[in-house]
């Protein structure tokens, strides 16, 4: 060791003195023009190297207190109590995958039903209130996760509480306005149709969980927006809106037991529905089948595609290593500041060979399965060399990682993470997300510390177990014809020679 | 980097041994580097470096020989993979340190302001957040632009985070990413932003990238004609955005001057543009009176400890920093072939952000107002009971409609935007005058709807306030505006005593300067400007 930095040391002198010699090949391929002004003031702390950096110092944060109700809810709340705001919400373990096929679409019904008034306030009661509070009350239902939250000022979290408890447990459901706001339903239907992106997801969920409950989207079939009743809305609610399958989650200026207290009277008429989550999923699993849909239509300028393989589970110990593998694809676009010098090597690929118009690659879990794999939007002429370009990286990672790549990943995972944090709806969201999926709230430490066990040989190891002559699932939309056949990307998955 | 693992490392203190081991370095370096490099001339020339051992020799020898250092350590442990015996997510994993964990409340912190002697203001605020945000605001804008430079502001914003003279693109754009930090820029008419987002711990890191590359831009000529030519592809999208078009024309017939100018270059005025032209508009309004740097996460005199030096030699005349403008009001209009109409009514704000009390009773104004889309997504809170979404969007000719402001510094713009189904044009002028008149008229505003605005207000300012980028923003704005940060109380102390009376006063104040009003799409049913200027002529 202390021979080898000698010599590198003798090579760094030497080195200096090459600089013109160098200079000369190097020129070749972009100028080293500015390089001859270096400024040592400006050069102090940088380096292209990914380090290694302990954050501990900088990771404290006010504690996640964690209270369960006798009717089995979950309070956990993070106070900052010199704020002057507070988010507070109910995530719900529900949504469009715990319906079935002729149901599809109640959990999304719902969400738009619950702010239509309750038996305590009309419809123009709850909006006025809200509104001359000057307070926020937002909604949104995915696959496995339904969640209702209202953003307020400071001294206003009991009446926050006071209206989550009331539209979740005595939501009137007017026949009137169910029939009304159908017609919204399928006008949203129409937008998210405009987003080829949201449909190229929901075709990739379809195919690769064919036959199963997650494969269907979470709008549902326009027939079942024409046709699901109250008592299909009801039966939702009492079947899956249990207390034990919610988590009452808050940040902001707000305290623990105060909302304790508050939700223990307020939320006592919840349905006592005893089968939980993980029954409804043990009776209908995820399935994964490799397997493709492609939808030919030459009209379209661009071809969308997305490449996923089965990923892991929320809880999974190696849903972390697949973090850092999302971050090592990365993603690119036209505007990306960092342009052809992005770390990830499939970004240079795309950028200086003008593969893509943009691709990202994505992680998503599930309570029993996942989806990993990459979203790009290509030039119909570019298809087959960007196919290349993604089976190639994504397969790299069994067998070719550099540690420096994996360093230099974990930190913008790490600085994504907590990035994401900012605000007291995103630290909210992170509890009430967390609580569901892993039954506690993760300390930064303990996340910080899984992200940096990760190194090389961890993602030749995952990459091994989920890509490594796998099946995959591919969406594709737009003018295909260039786009290569399924058996070509399925051989791609594993490498004879490297 | 991994050929220094390639050396033998038991030889010690042999002279001729090490002698000869540095020459067959040297050699085998020089080959690798040869080979490499033919190999990379033609990625050269595609603009990827992406052999690290180019990256590295690059840069410093410093670097490298941490990275070897750093390598090797992790060689002897990404051996084996540590995550094999981990447990599930849901169970907690053994050996890591207990937080230290913060009290639920953390008295909030001052800001923080110094003057360097430059004049450069630089303005922080301490948080327990562990991330930072450093924010760069400069007085320069497309209103200090003479003949010969307009559109270098659009350019020098695209221009952001480029080559330097102390790295270039590459090793900046690595040197980002390997301390994860997070770039942006943004301009307006009279200033431009550049942020730096990231860990706390990569402050240095993320000062020294942000104030390098404001400061020592090199506009190569490369880059520069590149970007150039992604200016000229993004016109084509800009000028197909009506919202743009109506905007900047508010600006171009409204004001004689400074103002008036474009915010975003013509094709006629790329042409002229070069990496000479940035340099001179970067060397006369980059001064250091004309740049406040603020930050949110970090201790003042740390932060002084690290900017100091690479601030404080900043040159500090102050050249033509006051635009010359007027506020005159006009008309425009497009008939061009759009489904709908799109209009915009607006008046002046004089003195814009300088007029403190008017500028915040504004804002109060446009949640009175307020606005939507005719379907628009989101649940209650986004202003249901305002007076556009109440009275004008129950008539579904109407698309949308925002009441907006645009403030600068010494003067600013307020008004409403719409976009109204052709035929039903006449009509929905009607409406938003007799909407904007009711403001300046006794009775016509009722106390619980000004409440109801005056509580919005204030919501959004503190929920917007949450986030690190809007303090950082805040921050930077007041102290170029008015040398100081006033509390944030304050500011809702002011709003909380806002009455009646205060509204008609405001809205008179705005509305009785000249009506500017622009219009794209077909606009056969739009009244004239005489017609519309009448109805506020008797303010």
């Amino acid at each position: 060791m202390a021979m080898a930095r000698a010599v590198l040391g003798l090579g760094r002198r030497r080195r200096e003195d090459l600089r013109p010699w160098l200079r000369l090949i190097a020129g070749a391929g972009f100028s080293a023009q500015p390089l001859a002004v270096q400024d040592d003031l400006f050069r102090r702390y940088n380096s292209p190297v990914p380090a290694l950096v302990d954050h501990t110092k900088v990771l404290s944060t006010p504690a996640t207190k964690v209270t369960v109700l006798p009717n089995g809810l979950r309070v956990a709340t993070e106070s900052h109590l010199a704020l002057q705001t507070a988010s507070l919400g109910v995530w719900i373990d529900a949504g469009s995958r715990f319906e079935s096929a002729a149901t599809n679409g109640t959990a999304h019904f719902l969400e738009h039903m619950i702010f239509k008034g309750t038996k305590k306030r009309t419809l123009r009661q709850l909006e006025e209130e809200i509104e001359n509070r000057g307070a926020h009350l937002n909604a949104y239902t995915s696959r496995e996760q339904t969640t209702y939250y209202a953003k307020v000022l400071k001294g206003d979290v009991p009446f926050a509480l006071d209206l989550l408890a009331d539209i979740l447990q005595n939501s009137s459901f007017c026949k009137d306005r169910i029939e009304r706001e159908r017609s919204v339903i399928l006008r949203e239907m129409q937008e998210v149709e405009g987003q080829v992106e949201e449909v190229i997801f929901d075709h990739l969920h379809a195919t690769a969980f064919q036959h199963t409950a997650l494969g269907r989207t979470i709008l549902g079939p326009a027939a079942n927006i024409k046709s699901i009743t109250k008592e299909n809305i009801q039966e939702y609610i009492s079947t899956h809106y249990t207390p034990s399958r919610m988590v009452l989650a808050g940040a902001g200026a707000l305290n623990h037991q105060e909302v304790v207290e508050l939700a223990g009277k307020l939320f006592s008429g919840l349905s006592s529905n005893p089968t939980t989550a993980a029954q409804f999923i043990e009776k209908e699993p995820a399935i994964f089948t490799g397997s493709e849909v492609r939808i030919r239509d030459d009209d379209m300028p661009l071809v969308h595609l997305a490449v996923a393989v089965m990923g892991a589970s929320w809880t999974d110990p190696d849903s972390i290593a697949l973090m850092v593998m999302q971050t090592l694809l990365g993603g690119w676009n036209k505007t990306a500041g960092a342009g052809k010098h992005m770390g990830s090597e499939l970004a240079q690929k795309v950028a200086a060979n003008e593969l893509a118009e943009s691709y990202m690659a994505f992680n998503t879990n599930y309570s029993d399965a996942g989806l990993f794999g990459v979203y790009a939007v290509a030039k119909p002429d570019k298809v087959a060399d960007l196919s290349w370009a993604i089976m190639h990286e994504v397969g790299r990672l069994i067998y070719r990682v550099s540690e420096d790549d994996v360093i230099r990943a974990r930190n913008q995972l790490k600085a994504c993470l907590l990035l994401h944090l900012d605000g007291t709806s995103a630290i909210a969201e992170d509890i009430g997300r967390q609580m569901l999926t892993y039954g506690r709230r993760l300390s930064l430490m303990e996340l910080f510390a899984r992200i940096d066990a990760v190194n090389a040989a961890t993602i030749k190891r995952v990459a091994n177990r989920f890509i490594h002559d796998k099946e995959v699932a591919i969406a594709a939309m737009g003018p295909t014809q260039d786009l290569p056949d399924y058996n070509w990307f399925r051989r791609r998955t594993y490498w004879l020679r490297y | 980097m991994r050929i220094h693992t390639l050396l033998p490392t038991h030889t010690e203190d042999h002279g001729v041994i090490e002698l000869i081991l540095e020459y067959l370095y040297m050699v085998f370096q020089g080959l690798v580097m040869f080979l490499l490099q033919s190999c990379n001339n033609w990625l050269g020339q595609l603009g990827i470096f992406s052999r690290k051992s180019i990256r590295g020799l690059l840069t410093r020898g410093g670097a490298i020989e941490n990275a070897a250092r750093e390598n090797h350590q992790e060689d002897t442990i990404s051996a084996y993979d540590r995550t094999l015996s981990f447990p599930p997510l849901g169970v907690p994993l053994c050996g890591v340190k207990q937080p230290i964990w913060l009290p639920d409340f953390i008295e909030p912190a001052k800001t923080v302001i110094t003057t360097l002697s430059n004049g450069l203001r630089i303005g922080t605020q301490y948080s327990s957040d562990p991330c930072v945000s450093v924010g760069l605001l400069v007085d320069s804008g497309c209103i200090y632009e003479d003949k010969r430079r307009y559109g270098a502001s659009h350019l020098l914003e695209k221009m952001a985070f480029h080559s330097t003279k102390n790295r270039l693109k590459a090793i900046l754009a690595q040197e980002a990413q390997a301390a994860a930090m997070n770039l942006t820029c943004s301009s307006a008419r009279d200033q431009i932003f550049y942020v730096g987002n990231g860990i706390k711990t990569f402050l240095p890191q993320i000062v020294e990238i942000l104030i390098d590359s404001v400061r020592n831009a090199a506009f190569e000529d490369r880059e520069v004609s590149e970007k150039i030519l992604e200016i000229k592809e993004e016109l084509e999208c800009l000028n197909n955005n009506p919202q743009s078009i109506i905007i900047n024309k508010l600006h171009a017939v409204g004001y004689i001057g400074d103002y008036a100018k474009y915010s975003f270059a013509s094709k006629a005025s790329l042409q002229r543009l070069n990496g000479l032209v940035l340099r001179q508009f970067v060397d006369e309004t980059f001064s250091g009176c004309r740049m406040v740097l603020s930050a949110v996460g970090v201790e003042h005199s740390e932060f002084l400890a690290i900017v100091g030096p690479l601030l404080s030699d900043l040159p500090s005349e102050n050249k033509s920093s006051v635009p010359k403008f007027k506020y005159v009001g006009g008309d425009w209009r497009n008939a061009s072939d759009l489904p709908d109409s799109h209009i915009a009514l607006a008046f002046e704000v004089r003195n814009g952000w300088q007029n403190e009390r008017l500028s915040n009773h504004l804002t109060v104004l446009m949640f009175l107002l307020g606005g939507g889309d005719s379907f628009s997504v989101g649940g209650p809170g986004k202003g249901m009971y305002s007076r556009f979404y109440r009275n004008a969007l129950r008539y579904q000719e109407i698309k949308s409609i925002q009441s907006f402001s645009s403030i600068y510094n010494h003067t600013g713009l307020f008004g409403v935007y719409f976009r109204v189904n052709s035929e039903f044009a006449s009509q929905a002028v009607d409406i938003v005058c007799k909407e904007l008149l009711s403001l300046t008229a006794r009775g016509k505003v009722t106390y619980q709807e000004l409440e109801r605005a005056k509580r919005a207000t204030i919501s959004a300012v503190l929920m917007s306030l949450e986030c690190k980028a809007a303090v950082v923003e805040d921050i930077a704005c007041q102290i170029m505006s008015y040398g100081r940060r006033r509390p944030i109380d304050d500011f809702v102390a002011e709003i909380r005593r806002m009455t009646l009376n205060d509204v008609r006063i405001a809205a008179r104040e705005v509305l009785s300067t000249p009506l500017t009003m622009t219009s794209l799409g077909p606009d056969e049913n739009i009244p004239t400007y005489q017609s519309i200027y009448r109805h506020f002529s008797n303010l």
